[in-house]
């Protein structure tokens, strides 16, 4: 880079001496004539120096080489975005801008004010702030370019998203920014985000609050209507902000099937972070839905799932909430029916509940079986037997819980006999859902009669399940066969052992059946998939253990088992990326690179902005 | 119409375009008096020789540019002009030299040379 800064260091000062109408041409076929790279080292050298035709030049020349049309007042979010990744970091520079703006033609103007939104530092920031004060031509184009940099910085903490922050705090303070709607929705955007830099954001939340009213009631009326997507999708996070919670909670009462749908497709999982489900539970939502249910109105699945915990925890009387429940238990979506009918099962007894619970079907197999006779408790046992191989894991685990909740003996009894008695393809989704209901202490001695009787039909499948219930019992005799399981023929099931032991159920088991001894020498020679277990095991059990054998590793051994090491590396505290970089360039293996790679991924991913940030900030 | 008339107004536009010709001539000779005294003032920014100037303008000729700006500017275009032109060894550690007085960097040649080590 310094060559080519001296190379035109002498460019120009030739042209001082003679005639400087030559400068230009002649850069210009120079920039024509290099190849790409050297173009992009023209341009910076360009830039960097104090001449404002040359800096102009080289922002034309870059232009040219994009080979796009120069940036309307009016183009797109999608246009701004593409061209501002277009210019490289040097160009959104606050005064070489202001510079440009003299020596560049007038129809660059856009291209410079979306560079400036794009900026991070006072100058850039000032000009986009003039333009939007007197709401100038390019006014639109730079809320845009604030609303693209906040989506685009959403998940980032830097210099970059603050400062976009700060200039739009900046921009509230004008009483004509309610004009431009993307400057607001950036403003939700920025504020709603999961992770923020909190200097910043508190910032902008004083900026909020401080608005002129008339840019007030613009908000409100924004997220009110909630015409715009990015909006909807972000009315759960904004019942967190003072400013935003009255328009949010009435939007969202207002029940809307689209609004709900975008609204929890995008947070529904957020609800339960700061309280924002009771702030819904105790507005008028359930009422709406209520009357939405008897309208026969659809939502989405997530959407009912908010809409039946919001009824089932209002402030309804009684007698209302049954009725509401048991309209809902005949909707057509699977997940209301199940969750209203479990809710009706918890209600208080009453005559009203029974009558609803009794015009139930039992099963969802006879739910469209109208005419047919109410099965009984025996019939729907039996049934749910026999769907044991044909529905999904997750269909069995919601049944089975509905079944324990009616009839607690009679579903344990079934299992037992099925535990007995089975031997089929049954057996396999029995033991997944006895470990999804956490039945295992009840079922304890028929789990440890099967696991020990050496029956043909247990496959690796049937014993990962069974070291995986034992586990969780706690007894000796389970953890007498889940140490029998450490030389299972079966990988599947020797990888079982040690994720239990890596685990909270390996506290018990832990000092009782493998020494941290036995668990290194196991992750130094064992198969991949059991040396990861392994390892983790053996940090969960004994840190000082795990820490000796990153020592070993480190002291160079790790020449004789790089894969030990890249395995090693996710579960080690210590700064390894470098030394995970050197395996890399003097490995020659090639699953080693590409599990290198992996690796090196995996921890950048656990060296986050997310990283000791309380899990409520992380939430997305 | 006699012809005789007509003699001072032809006299008069062969007179013009005599006058609009040489003001061209002038111009455009001034242009590229002024161009090669630029490009004059480049080569001795660059503080090169008389030698290092004509081999730089026989590698201009080989590459069929125009003038030696942009051999003095981009090492690429440099480097195919020195393949265009085929140099003998001599030659080659003369050409090596003027790279690196110009251009600066680790040169091919060198490179060739690490590479070989």
């Amino acid at each position: 880079m310094l060559e080519w800064q001296n190379r035109l260091e002498v460019f120009i000062s030739s042209s001082k001496a003679r005639d400087a109408s030559h400068l230009g041409p002649c850069l210009r076929r120079c920039h024509r004539l290099a190849s790409p790279p050297e173009q992009r080292h023209f341009v910076t050298a360009m830039l960097k120096r104090d001449e404002p035709h040359v800096r102009g030049l080289a922002f034309i020349l870059h232009h040219e080489t994009l080979g796009s049309q120069p940036l309307r007042a009016s183009a797109s979010i999608a246009e701004i975005s593409t061209r501002v990744a277009q210019f490289s970091i040097e160009f959104r520079s606050g005064p070489l801008i202001k510079g440009l703006f003299e020596s560049t033609p007038s129809h660059f103007k856009g291209d410079l004010y979306c560079l400036a939104s794009a900026g991070c530092d006072s100058q850039a920031a000032e000009l986009v702030l003039e333009e939007l004060g007197v709401n100038g031509l390019h006014a639109d184009l730079c809320a845009r370019t604030l609303l693209s940099e906040a989506l685009e910085t959403e998940t980032t903490i830097g210099p970059r998203r603050s400062f976009n922050a700060l200039v739009l705090a900046a921009a509230l303070a004008s009483p004509t920014c309610g004009r431009h709607r993307e400057l607001l929705v950036a403003t939700i955007v920025q504020l709603c985000a999961p992770l923020s830099d909190e200097a910043s954001q508190q910032t902008l939340l004083r900026a909020v609050e401080g608005a002129c009213s008339s840019v007030r009631r613009e908000f409100d009326r924004l997220i009110m209507s909630s015409a715009d997507r990015r909006v909807r999708e972000r009315l759960i996070p904004m019942l967190s902000t003072a400013a935003f919670r009255r328009p949010a909670r009435a939007c969202l009462e207002s029940c809307a099937p689209n609004v709900l749908e975008s609204a929890c497709g995008h947070a529904a999982h957020r609800l339960w972070v700061d309280d924002r489900m009771s702030l819904l539970e105790t507005s008028a939502i359930a009422l709406q839905f209520t009357t939405a249910l008897r309208t026969l109105v659809h939502y989405s699945e997530k959407a009912y799932s908010v809409l039946s915990t919001c009824l089932v925890n209002s402030t309804l009387d009684e007698p209302e909430l049954v009725a509401a429940l048991a309209v809902a238990a005949r909707s057509d979506s699977a997940m209301l029916r199940w969750k209203s009918e479990l809710a009706l099962l918890r209600c208080a007894p009453s005559a009203e509940r029974d009558q609803a619970l009794a015009a139930l079907p039992l099963t969802d197999s006879c739910r469209t079986e109208t005419t047919a006779p109410r099965s009984t408790a025996a019939q729907a046992l039996e049934r749910f037997g026999t769907e044991l191989t044909e529905r999904p894991i997750w269909w069995l685990g919601a049944r089975a819980r509905l079944l324990l909740d009616r009839h607690p003996d009679a579903f344990h009894a079934l299992l037992r006999r099925y535990l007995i008695d089975r031997t089929g393809p049954a057996l396999l989704p029995l033991l997944q859902l006895i470990r999804r209901l956490r039945l295992s202490a009840e079922l304890e001695p028929e789990l440890l009669e099967l696991a020990e009787s050496g029956n043909p039909v247990l496959t690796g499948s049937h014993r990962k399940e069974l070291v995986h219930l034992l586990a969780s019992t706690r007894s000796s005799r389970g953890a007498a066969y889940i140490l029998r399981c450490t030389v299972d023929a079966d990988v599947r099931v020797q990888e079982a052992v040690f994720s239990v032991l890596a685990g909270p159920d390996g506290e018990c088991l832990g000092a009782k059946i493998m020494v941290p001894d036995l668990l290194k020498r196991i992750a130094c020679t064992a198969e991949t998939a059991v040396r990861k277990a392994a390892l983790k095991a053996l940090r969960a059990r004994s840190r000082s253990a795990f820490e000796e054998l990153m020592d070993t590793l480190f002291e160079g051994e790790w020449k004789a088992s790089p894969h030990l090491l890249l395995d090693a590396a996710l579960y080690c505290e210590r700064p390894i990326v470098s030394s995970v970089l050197r395996l890399l360039e003097q490995t020659e293996d090639e699953s080693c690179s590409t599990s290198g790679a992996v690796v090196l991924r995996t921890l950048q991913a656990q060296r986050g902005p997310w990283v000791e940030r309380p899990f409520e900030q992380v939430a997305v | 119409m006699n012809a005789m008339n007509l003699a001072p107004a032809i006299g008069l536009s062969l007179a013009c375009v005599a006058v609009l010709a040489s003001i061209l001539f002038i111009s455009f000779r001034s242009h590229n008096t002024s161009q090669s005294r630029y490009l004059r003032s480049l080569e001795s920014g660059f503080g090169l020789k008389m030698k290092q100037r004509s081999l730089l303008r026989k590698l201009a000729l080989a590459a069929e540019l125009p003038d030696v700006a942009p051999l003095l500017m981009v090492p690429s275009l440099f480097d195919k002009a020195v393949d265009r032109l085929d140099p003998d060894v001599d030659e080659l550690l003369e050409i090596e030299a003027l790279r690196n007085q110009v251009l600066g960097g680790p040169s091919r040649l060198e490179s060739l040379k690490a590479d070989r080590l």
